[in-house]
């Protein structure tokens, strides 16, 4: 049974729940515009339970609150739909505060002026529905409503609600004309609130949607960063990126263009695309006839081209044949400079929507910090390597200077031995060549006085002979200082001079047996044992025989004048690898070793009347028989003089 | 240094005048000394032909020389010695220092052996070097004797040669 006071809580009713479940989303959502809707149905709904509390006690009153709630529905939507833009839009903002403060006004007018609700309504009523329908216009205007339906429910309902308000002037004079009008205002009414219900669900799924996009553009985003911080190689990084992208996109081809310090473009990263389109970029990048990608740079944005026909490239022809369609070129930004492009390809025409587009603008600054870090890794590694190397090959430098430096120390300290020992040779040749050259001077000098001393003592001892054994005596002593001082003078004379020797083919031992036999014969020998241990297998070899003589009776007569109170003396002769060994052996008093050292230098001598020139004579002669000599002794047992001349010189 | 050995040189040549040489030093103004003595050997006419600018040396040398027979002739150097054998017309042996003021020892010989084909003769040197003996043998002498020498060695040389001579 449809009576007015049915109609009017069915009504009321209605709108309060719409009222509540726009609320509840409001809740959910926070939405200003679903709280607005919430509150415009909050107010239609309580005008309408007024309207059932009006008794004639209340009657201004309510009537009054009744008048007011009737228009502020009408202010809430505005208000609503001042939210629907983002900043709000303030003229709606206005007109919904007018709209209240009219309310207000008209009901105030209305009650208590005209004091009859029917007549008060009349104003109310229309300008409640001049708003309705401004209201239908532009919710649907600002509200961007996808679906058809629920934009027709929305306009249908408000604008004929808008409608039902204007009739009330008509519901008193017609009377089957009131239940009609206000049956119309309940299916309005209804219809809007339907339409309304739908669009809040189609908002919240929009909204749960786009709230989907943003994780999944955080996902990806997230992905993309772990990847590419598990990496610095700039190739598996655009890889993946590469994958991110055509994942999220569902694009079928994706490259990256680099743009290195002087300003050359490298085609780094490429994904769908055929080799030969590659080779031709690849060709112009080289060549530097970029203009496009010149002008896509510099405009520093994000670049759709839906069209190619319509673009300057030279590349048209290829790009037609690898069916390149709509094209997305994202710059590749670090520190706000360009230093890449990512080009995103669909082969077919296709929208991209802001959020794929910020999420692309984002990825190419992710990608250019990336990039950056790459190539400053790479550029790290480089130097590292660098620095790697150069410390190898200073350390090598430094090993082998140190090594060098070892070898010339030693090589210096070498030096020096030799130096010092060609300084003492030196000293010695100096020394020796004083005395060479004195000797050769004095010799002469010296040996024509002898001369002269020796033949007048001749004389006289012919003169004298067979008179006094004395004066015999003395002459013959005279003869045998002569003899002495003689050979002294051929001791230095044979120093003096570069001598040389006359090798010719003799036996050692035959020379050794000579000296020994001559010695024997001057009778010089006293207590003395002679041992002589030769070896008979030395063949005849190549020796200065009278040089060699004077080697042996020079070493023999140092032995001999050794062992004053006598000895044994022993002379060996050995063949011990193609070398002949000759060692003179006595018993006598030994050399000191302080001596020994100096025993063969040049005026050195332990021996009274001695010229200390004996044993240099020695080491010279077989030093020039390419032998050596050597001396072992010890005090109070005896002296070894060991000679070594090889085989063949 | 020199002033001792002067000293000691007239010293000896005083010795000399004692034993009855009258001859003392020779120096650069006393040139062209000779001195002949008749042999009293049993070789006779032997002459020999003394060169040494040592004076004590070739002048005891000659008197030993002489003692035993010998005519001897002396000279001081090479061209007093060809001055003094000029009215010669044999000289048989001839003992030559090689070193000589002047014309040296070898070139002296030379130039005897020259004038007197047949001449024999040693040269006698303070100088002990091979090369000595090798130039003294290449000049035609038979051997060469370093001073000191034995008055001995010399005397048999020329004893032994002449005894030779007399064989054949």
């Amino acid at each position: 049974m449809l009576n007015l006071v049915n109609a009017i809580s069915i009504d009321g009713g209605f709108k309060l729940a719409v009222c509540l479940l726009l609320f509840v989303k409001y809740i959910e959502t926070k939405e200003k515009v679903i709280f607005w809707l919430s509150m415009g149905w909050l107010f239609f709904g309580l005008h309408n339970i007024t309207e059932l509390l009006v008794t004639k006690t209340n009657y201004k009153f309510f009537v009054f609150i009744n008048h007011i709630l009737f228009l502020l529905p009408a202010a809430a939507f505005f208000e609503c739909i001042s939210n629907m833009q983002k900043p709000a839009v303030k003229s709606f903002h206005i007109l919904s505060i007018l709209f209240g403060i009219f309310a207000i006004i008209i009901s105030f007018c209305g009650t208590f002026i005209l004091k009859e609700w029917y007549f008060a309504s009349i104003p109310t009523s229309f300008i409640n529905g001049v708003g309705f329908i401004l209201c239908a216009f532009y919710f649907v205007k600002f509200s961007k409503i996808s679906s058809t339906i629920c934009q027709k429910l929305i306009f249908l309902g408000l604008f004929l609600n808008g409608v039902h308000n204007l009739d009330y002037p008509f519901l008193r004079p017609i009377e089957w004309f009131a239940p009609i009008g206000f049956s119309l205002g309940v299916i309005f009414a209804i219809i809007f609130g339907i339409g309304l219900i739908i669009w809040t669900i189609e908002v919240t799924q929009k909204e749960a949607e786009k709230q989907k996009r943003i994780l999944q553009e955080l996902s990806i985003l997230y992905d993309i960063v772990t990847t590419v911080n598990q990496t610095l190689n700039l190739k598996k990084i655009l890889n993946s990126i590469g994958k991110k992208i055509l994942e999220f996109t569902g694009v079928e081809i994706i490259a990256t263009l680099l743009i290195n310090e002087d300003k050359s473009i490298d085609f780094v990263y490429h994904y769908g695309l055929s080799k030969k389109f590659i080779k031709s970029v690849k060709k112009v990048l080289r060549k530097g006839e970029t203009p496009f990608l010149n002008k896509i740079l510099s405009s520093k944005d994000v670049k759709i081209i839906e069209d190619w026909t319509k673009e300057p490239t030279i590349l048209q022809e290829a790009i037609k044949r690898e069916r390149i369609k709509t094209t997305v070129f994202v710059p590749i930004k670090s520190k706000n400079k360009i230093i890449g492009l990512e080009a995103i390809v669909s082969h077919t025409s296709r929208k991209f929507t802001s959020a794929e587009i910020r999420l692309l603008v984002s990825l190419g600054n992710a990608v250019g910090v990336v990039i950056e870090n790459s190539r400053l890794y790479n550029k790290l590694r480089f130097i590292n390597r660098d620095l790697e190397r150069i410390v190898k090959e200073r350390t090598k430098e430094l090993d082998n200077a140190r090594k060098n430096a070892l070898k010339m120390a030693s090589e210096v300290k070498e030096a020096l031995k030799k130096l010092k020992k060609t300084q003492k040779q030196l000293i010695m040749s100096e020394r020796l060549a004083v005395i060479g050259r004195m000797a050769a001077m004095v010799s002469h000098e010296l040996k024509n006085p002898l001369t002269g001393i020796k033949i007048s003592t001749y004389y006289l001892k012919s003169k004298l002979k067979g008179k006094d054994k004395k004066i015999i005596t003395s002459l013959e002593n005279i003869e045998k200082e002569i003899e002495r001082a003689s050979n002294i003078i051929n001791d230095i004379l044979c120093l003096s001079r570069e001598f040389t020797i006359n090798p010719s083919l003799n036996n050692i031992n035959a020379v050794i047996r000579d000296v020994l036999a001559s010695i024997r014969q001057k009778r010089m020998v006293r207590n003395i044992t002679i041992k002589t241990d030769l070896d008979r297998s030395i063949p005849n070899f190549l020796i200065d025989r009278e040089k060699i003589r004077e080697v042996i009776t020079n070493l023999l007569l140092n032995a001999i004048e050794a062992m004053p109170n006598g000895g044994k003396l022993l002379i060996e002769s050995k063949l011990i690898k193609k070398e002949v060994v000759i060692k003179i052996n006595d018993t006598g008093k030994g050399i000191s070793a302080d001596k020994l050292k100096r025993i063969f230098e040049p005026f050195f001598t332990d021996k009274e009347g001695g010229t200390g020139l004996g044993l240099t004579l020695v080491k010279e002669i077989i030093k020039k028989h390419n032998g050596k000599v050597e001396v072992k002794s010890k005090l109070g047992k005896g002296t070894t003089f060991t000679i070594k001349m090889p085989l063949k010189n | 240094m020199e002033y001792f050995i002067k000293d000691s040189i007239i010293d000896i040549s005083k010795q000399y005048v004692l034993l009855g040489i009258k001859e003392g030093i020779s120096t650069k103004n006393e040139t062209n000394f000779t001195k002949k003595r008749k042999s009293t050997s049993k070789y006779k006419k032997i002459r020999i032909l003394i060169i040494d600018d040592e004076a004590i040396t070739r002048e005891t040398l000659a008197t030993i020389l002489i003692e035993r027979g010998y005519e001897v002739i002396t000279a001081n150097d090479g061209y007093e010695a060809i001055e003094n054998t000029q009215h010669n017309t044999c000289i048989d042996f001839a003992i030559v220092d090689i070193k000589l003021p002047g014309m040296n020892g070898i070139e002296t010989f030379k130039i005897l052996k020259k004038r007197f084909p047949k001449i024999k003769g040693i040269m006698i040197t303070a100088y002990s070097l091979n090369s000595f003996i090798q130039n003294a043998l290449d000049s035609g002498a038979l051997t060469c004797i370093f001073k000191p020498f034995d008055v001995d060695s010399i005397i048999s040389i020329i004893e032994d040669m002449y005894e030779k001579e007399e064989k054949n």
